[in-house]
């Protein structure tokens, strides 16, 4: 009888325990930790250059953009016997609340140097507001170029939390250098150098050598070169 | 840029046609502002509507239909013509607005993220309306070391300048502080100073306010928010009695910076640095947050409002059963809102029943001056009017004034006649320029309007000029307009009065009163000021020294400083029993208070204020304040209580309306009435006045030959308490000197920086020496608070004029 | 009857009975702890999980720290409700399911005519709390106050959707109580008794109720007895308005742990009936050589514990497998199907019985018996097709009246 099939099914997964329709798929967090994908929107992080300058200038580009409102972003002008980041402006005060923050990656977006991404970090267990605003001190990675780990945080389940915390490829803007136009590139980090192309998208190098391929692929530069 | 068109009024229609709409335009006006006018926006860097045009960055080229087709024309420099067609949405038109957005982008550098105007900015606005959506440009863009300090308030980025010549025109045109201007030519046109001149112009502030991108920013504001951080309200400034509207601006509770806002009657949208910075002092750490009461010796203990508010209430009544209400004094309130002087006034008149209150501390004008017909400033710059000028150095005391005075002689052909002790910034702008001797003013005035000159002059005021400014008086009638303020703080101010009741003879003639405080006017029209047998601060001052009063309150006053006439200050302020002072900051007066209660500042307070025309304007609240400051109305509510008695009214708007119900002069002006946003501008009081009663005349003082006469004016940097506070223009006042005319530095044989030895009765100090000849013979010139000079020390307020030795040191 | 309450009630026999009380209590929380826990890692097994295996060895203390975590919430009374009917709700949900089971034998042996009585600290006693006379009755009875519980606290809830959910549940129980009464009035037949002491010893020897009423009433009362404890799939009381809560949307806290609690007491309990009433309760073989209180407690405990585990899998399992019914299917097959079913195969086992009595020859009983139900049952399909078929005719009629107007 067609009513009774569904029992089949039921009383074969209970049963088999080592066959494939009994397999238990769950893991045991948090000894066990499943690896994150790629684009996985965890917590922020803010990076650095390979000279160990930060990358952001506190323009509060990301406090703008936010939906939720939940950054807070102060810039100061460099000290220029101390730069903390090249140019003219750092980002002094940096501030997340973790309880309005949605991740939806609008600030990693709206980033011009690629300061702020996502990392796959994920424990937010604090156990107070205080706790849940992220300072800068907290935000910014350490000198060996990986995130700084939070007392309430878990790192033991097998998974590298500094793995790829930029999972994120952006054009830099040709800003006025022939050179770089048309490239899809990214700056090194602290730690880390440039970090590998994801999945299926060319690296500088090859890049190059497609654009010289393709001679003029420029629109018009007013009447033919 | 919040700019509006100039408000202009239909008296000469004519009709045009705007993408394709027929509208009504006064005939002659320029086509950019009739085209807004008309829901027709069309875009611009260079064009200001307060400024001539100069058709630079054609960006607000529209399709004008001549009489050979349709053509391309920068609508700010053409005048609207009838039957003209115009259409400012055309593909033309794009093509243009696309092509023009890219030139200027062109060596534009990549610097929003980091650059102050993003947010604001009407490069990023209009290059995401009208311009194009990719950049083609490949080369290097040019480089210059960026920002350079021009001033210590602005800062200027060469890279981000797209040279639409404002910054320049600006202060050229409108302040003629030409201090900034393009130089080298071509693609290397770079905007920038004369090598060893800074931009040190009072106005710098406003080039950071009308430059459409972040090439001029303000240091005071550098990096500190972005725009859509900022909160905003309007407000009007309250540094002098100018009475500018402003935007108050803040982010996170506390003020972040002030901008200029278009009053057509006022300030134009200009702001004297002073103001614009003067959030600074606000945020400041040292200002008094909670109640003080005198501890042992010179210090001060945190009281709670309750003791502090039973400890003044104490003293006032030990004060009214010794000696009753005469006992009793305030001094000061010109820096309040017209509420809080209101509640002030009734506290002291009504409740302590005493006579002597002033909201001016002598070195202003006796509050006879606001019974004389008043003028406002609209009608003191008329086009083609003649103006009379006796009044302090508009520049330095009342700025914008300066550019509403200078604009009418300048452009509108107004006549400017200057009777000042020494040469003031009106003088390259005035038609007749006369100088006479402190403490002899109305004898130059009675010649002026009689047309009787003796022939070796009066006063020091040569005959020929003496006649030459008689005729343009006597030519104005009726219609002279007449500025009066304290322009010598070493003379008696019964010299102007004097001066006043000649000129008030005249049928017609009205007065505006340039005294500098921010709310004198409100303050006294609420009632801050000695009617019958009260006494002003100098009579006030005298009896405290006798012991005849033993309470003063001090009402965000300093007499310690700004008395003419230290010593008696001194003394007067030692007699006194108690103190009872209602201010920010802990000044040399308030520290010698015995309570002391903590006043919310600018920003920080809802209410209204008066300006120097009679203008009622609103002020509205956008910080709190810190600690338990609060606004001294409240202070004057809680005391009333505390002596047992009910002002009656307990909210702003309340005291508001018993003001005005308590005085005819101020029918209109009521906080609904006020609160109304078709009344930003604010509403003028009734400027009839009242009988004017100058007083008994000063006597004219001798003149002795072997001294120089003491001219003390004040300059816009000083020592003031609140410019001290605020990091960005404390170290800007300069060093004092004192000044010398040509003539008598020839005679002495001194030239500019010699050392000299200043003598009075009272006092010396050594001082390097100015020469100038903007001084008459026989003056010196000091400045008033300046580091280096305490020549307040040298008055003495029973003199009608102040007499110095001048000796090399 | 209790042997113990025959002859004068002394302190001894009060200490007896409040030691079953105790130990049955205990027990049957405990029991509802493990039935908890039991459920929730069955159906992690079926669906691929490993369900809670954190708290405690194998996650048995799960419940506990749910009910602690629970004993912690905050208890909101909403505004309008009706604070006593309110507070008392919780407890008409759960103290029938006590209640119920103090009737039920849980060890004793049957055989051999033996009646389940055994020797307990000198005294002779059922293995049950009580033996009333009305046993059965007492059982449906208590199953009635139970909608009780549920249908005040809906109402007292003050709130929309509680009542709704609450009117919902008890329109359900009530329906299946209907089906339940007659199929245990097929038992009936055959125990000729209500006592449950009675019933099971009627069942003594492998004459268990399940093949003697022929299977149908044993699969009726199981159908039913899930409709009674809104257990799936008939659990769209509770689970429709899943994101609301039904009945126990205003509740929260120690009151809702109580109907939690309730539930699952019930469940437990409901099997426990099951097991007394068709299966036999304790019963089943024990070897004759076996010590004394092997034969009387150990062995006839451990019989009824695994014929409770089966059906304990059985609701799981129902729970695990099988999709939610509609309201309305839910009532149709409550008073179209079983009710008729339970009635119709009462008749039938009544006439074989009376057949038997009377010495007639039982097959022509039943068969006459069988040729009536199916006549009832063709009148019964044809009124529900026309009364459907009407239904469809006011539909259509309405749709074409729309329609012809155009």
């Amino acid at each position: 009888m067609g009513y009774l099939d569904g029992f089949k099914i039921t009383i074969k997964k209970w049963a088999g325990t080592r066959t494939d329709s009994g397999r238990r798929i769950t893991l045991e967090y948090p000894e066990q930790v499943r690896p994150k994908p790629p684009r996985f929107h965890g917590r922020h992080v803010l990076n650095r250059y390979e000279d160990g300058m930060e990358k952001c200038i506190g323009c509060e580009l990301c406090a703008g953009v936010c939906p939720a409102k939940c950054i807070y972003v102060r810039g100061k002008d460099n000290d220029p016997e101390n730069p903390t980041s090249p140019g003219e402006r750092f980002g002094f005060v940096y501030e997340i609340n973790y309880l309005r923050c949605i991740h939806c990656d609008l600030c990693v977006e709206a980033c011009p140097t690629q300061a702020i991404t996502e990392s796959k970090l994920f424990e937010f267990a604090f156990t107070n507001r205080a706790d849940a605003i992220y300072t800068k001190a907290e935000l910014v990675v350490g000198d060996d170029g990986r995130p700084q780990q939070l007392p309430w945080e878990n790192w033991d389940g097998g998974f590298d939390p500094a793995q790829d915390t930029s999972g994120w490829m952006r054009a830099t803007s040709p800003g006025g250098n022939a050179e770089f136009e048309g490239i899809v590139a990214w700056a090194g980090e602290l730690g880390y150098g440039v970090r590998p192309a994801e999945g299926g998208q060319p690296l500088e190098a090859e890049q190059r050598a497609t654009r010289a391929a393709a001679h003029d692929d420029h629109d018009d530069h007013g009447g033919g070169h | 840029m919040s700019e509006r068109p100039r408000p202009v009024e239909i008296t000469d229609p004519v009709s045009i046609t705007v993408d394709g709409r027929t509208v009504e335009v006064q005939n002659g006006e320029l086509l950019i502002d009739a085209c807004e006018r008309n829901d027709a926006y069309i875009p611009r860097f260079c064009y200001h509507p307060r400024m001539q045009p100069v058709g630079m960055c054609r960006m607000c080229l529209v399709q004008v239909d001549t009489g050979r087709g349709p053509a391309l024309q920068p609508s700010c420099m053409i005048n609207v013509a009838p039957d003209m067609v115009v259409d400012t949405t055309s593909e033309l038109v794009a093509k243009a607005q696309d092509g023009v957005l890219e030139f200027l982008l062109a060596n534009h550098p990549l610097d929003c993220p980091v650059c102050d105007k993003g947010g604001e900015c009407p490069l990023q606005d209009q290059t995401m309306a009208y311009g194009p959506g990719e950049s083609r440009w490949v080369e290097e863009k040019r480089h210059y070391e960026k920002p350079i300090e021009i001033s210590p308030l602005v800062l200027l980025d060469r890279e981000r300048c797209i040279l639409c010549d404002r910054c320049t025109r600006f202060a050229s045109e409108v302040t003629d502080d030409p201090l900034i201007h393009f130089i080298n030519r071509g693609s290397n046109t770079e905007v920038n100073t004369f090598p060893g001149e800074p931009f040190s112009s009072y106005f710098s502030g406003n080039t950071v306010q009308i430059c459409p991108v972040g090439a001029l920013t303000g240091s005071p504001y550098r990096f500190r928010a972005r725009p859509w951080d900022l909160e905003r309200v309007e407000s009007t400034c309250t540094s002098c009695s100018v009475g500018c509207r402003v935007t108050v601006e803040s982010s996170r509770d506390e003020l972040l910076r002030f901008n200029g806002v278009d009053s057509d009657p006022v300030n134009w949208s200009w702001l004297c640095d002073k103001g614009r910075f003067g959030f600074e002092a606000v945020n400041s750490e040292d200002r008094i947050t909670e109640p003080l009461r005198r501890g042992a010796g010179d210090s001060f203990e945190p009281a709670r409002w309750s003791e502090a508010l039973q400890a003044a209430a104490a003293a006032i009544r030990s004060s009214l059963d010794a000696g009753g209400p005469d006992s009793v004094a305030v001094i000061g309130g010109s820096r309040l809102t017209d509420e809080s002087a209101y509640a002030w006034a009734q506290l002291a008149t009504s409740i302590i029943g005493t006579g002597h209150v002033d909201a001016q501390l002598g070195d202003g004008l006796p509050a006879s001056v606001f019974d004389l017909p008043g003028a406002t400033i609209d009608e003191v710059c008329t086009p083609g009017g003649t103006v009379l000028y006796l009044g302090p150095d508009p520049k330095d005391e009342l700025p914008v004034l300066f550019l509403r005075l200078k604009h009418a002689a300048l452009v509108d052909g107004a006549k400017l006649v200057e009777v000042t002790p020494v040469a003031t910034s009106l003088e390259r702008y005035a038609t007749h320029s006369l100088h006479p001797r402190p403490g002899e003013l109305p004898a130059v005035i009675a010649a002026l309007v009689s047309g009787d000159v003796p022939d070796d002059g009066v006063a020091g005021v040569g005959a020929d000029e003496l006649r030459a400014a008689a005729a343009t008086v006597a030519e104005a009638g009726g219609s002279l307009r007449v500025v009066l303020g304290r322009s010598n703080l070493a003379e008696s101010p019964q010299v102007v009065l004097d001066a006043a009741a000649v000129l008030a003879a005249i049928d017609g003639v009205t007065f505006l009163p340039a005294l500098r405080r921010s709310n004198v006017r409100g303050a006294v029209v609420a009632g801050l000021t000695p009617t019958g047998s009260g006494l002003d601060t100098v009579g006030i001052l005298r009896a405290a020294a006798e012991g005849r009063i033993s309470t003063l309150v001090l009402l965000g006053a300093d007499p310690l400083s700004d008395a003419p006439d230290r010593e008696l200050a001194t003394r007067a302020l030692d007699r006194v029993d108690t103190i009872i002072a209602v201010d920010q900051f802990a000044h040399a007066s308030v520290r010698r208070a015995h309570v002391v209660f903590p006043a919310a500042a600018f920003g920080e307070v809802d209410g209204t204020t008066t300006n120097l025309e009679g203008r009622v304007t609103r002020l509205r609240a956008k910080v709190t304040s810190p600690g338990t400051a609060r606004v001294d109305w409240a202070v004057a509510v809680d005391l009333a209580r505390a002596l047992g008695a009910d002002l009656g009214a307990s909210s702003v708007e309340a005291l508001r309306d018993a003001l005005v119900a308590a005085t005819p002069a101020l029918t209109g002006t009521t906080w609904s009435e006020l609160d109304d946003p078709a009344n930003a501008d604010g509403v003028l009081s009734d400027l009839s006045g009242g009988t004017f009663d100058p007083g008994p005349a000063a006597e004219v003082p001798q003149v002795d030959s072997y001294s120089l006469r003491l001219v003390l004016t004040r300059e816009l940097y000083d020592g003031g308490e609140l410019l001290a506070r605020s990091s960005s223009m404390a170290g800007l006042a300069h060093g004092a000197t004192v000044g010398i005319s040509s003539g008598d530095a020839e005679r002495l044989g001194i030239s500019s920086g010699t050392e000299l030895l200043v003598r009075g009765e009272r006092g010396s100090f050594r001082l390097p020496a100015r020469v100038s000849s903007g001084i008459p013979r026989g003056s010196a010139h000091l400045v008033h608070r300046l580091e280096g000079s305490d020549a307040i020390t040298l008055l003495s307020a029973d003199e009608v004029a102040c007499d110095v030795r001048v000796e090399i040191a | 009857m209790d042997p113990l309450l025959t002859g004068g009630i002394g302190w001894a026999e009060i200490g007896i009975v409040l030691l079953k009380v105790v130990v049955a209590f205990a027990a049957l929380m405990v029991g509802v702890m493990l039935m908890v826990w039991f459920e929730r890692k069955l159906i992690a097994d079926m669906q691929n999980r490993l369900g809670p295996n954190r708290a405690g060895p194998f996650g048995l203390l799960q419940t506990l720290a749910d009910g602690i975590k629970l004993f912690f919430k905050e208890d909101l009374q909403p505004e309008r409700s009706d604070p006593f009917v309110f507070k008392l709700a919780p407890y008409l949900s759960l103290v029938p399911a006590f209640l119920v089971f103090t009737v039920i034998p849980i060890a004793g042996n049957f055989n051999d005519g033996n009646d389940g009585v055994v020797t307990l600290l000198g005294h002779e006693t059922l293995m049950q709390v009580a033996d009333p006379q009305m046993g059965i009755l007492f059982v449906l009875a208590m199953s009635s106050v139970a909608v009780y519980g549920i249908m005040l606290a809906g109402w007292s809830s003050g709130s929309k959707y509680p009542l709704l959910g609450s009117v919902r549940a008890s329109a359900q129980m009530v329906s299946y109580e209907a089906a339940l009464g007659l199929s245990v009035a097929a038992v009936l037949l055959f125990a000729g008794t209500l006592s449950t002491n009675g019933i099971v010893a009627e069942q003594s020897g492998w004459r268990w109720n399940i093949w003697m009423t022929l299977l149908v009433p044993f699969l009726v009362f199981v159908v039913a007895s899930t409709a009674e404890l809104n257990r799936p799939p008939f659990d769209l009381v509770e689970a429709e308005q899943e994101l609301v809560g039904g009945f126990h949307t205003e509740y929260s806290s120690i009151r809702f742990a109580l109907f939690f609690l309730a539930e699952f007491m019930n469940t437990v309990t409901m099997s426990a009936v099951i097991v007394t009433l068709f299966l036999g309760g304790p019963a089943g073989p024990i070897p004759s050589g076996a010590p004394g209180w092997v034969q009387d407690y150990a062995l006839p405990f451990i019989y009824f514990f695994g014929k409770l585990v089966i059906f304990l899998f059985m609701y799981v399992s129902f729970r695990a497998t099988l999709p939610r019914f509609r309201y309305d299917q839910l009532m149709d097959l409550g008073w179209k199907f079983l009710i008729p079913l339970a009635l119709g195969w009462f008749l039938f086992l009544t006439a074989i019985k009376v057949a038997g009595d009377q010495g007639w020859n039982p097959v022509v009983a039943g068969v006459g018996a069988l040729v009536v139900i199916l006549i009832g049952a063709a009148l019964l399909r044809s009124s529900i097709r026309a009364s459907e078929g009407a239904e469809l005719e006011d539909v259509t009629a309405v749709g074409a009246d729309a329609g012809g107007d155009r």
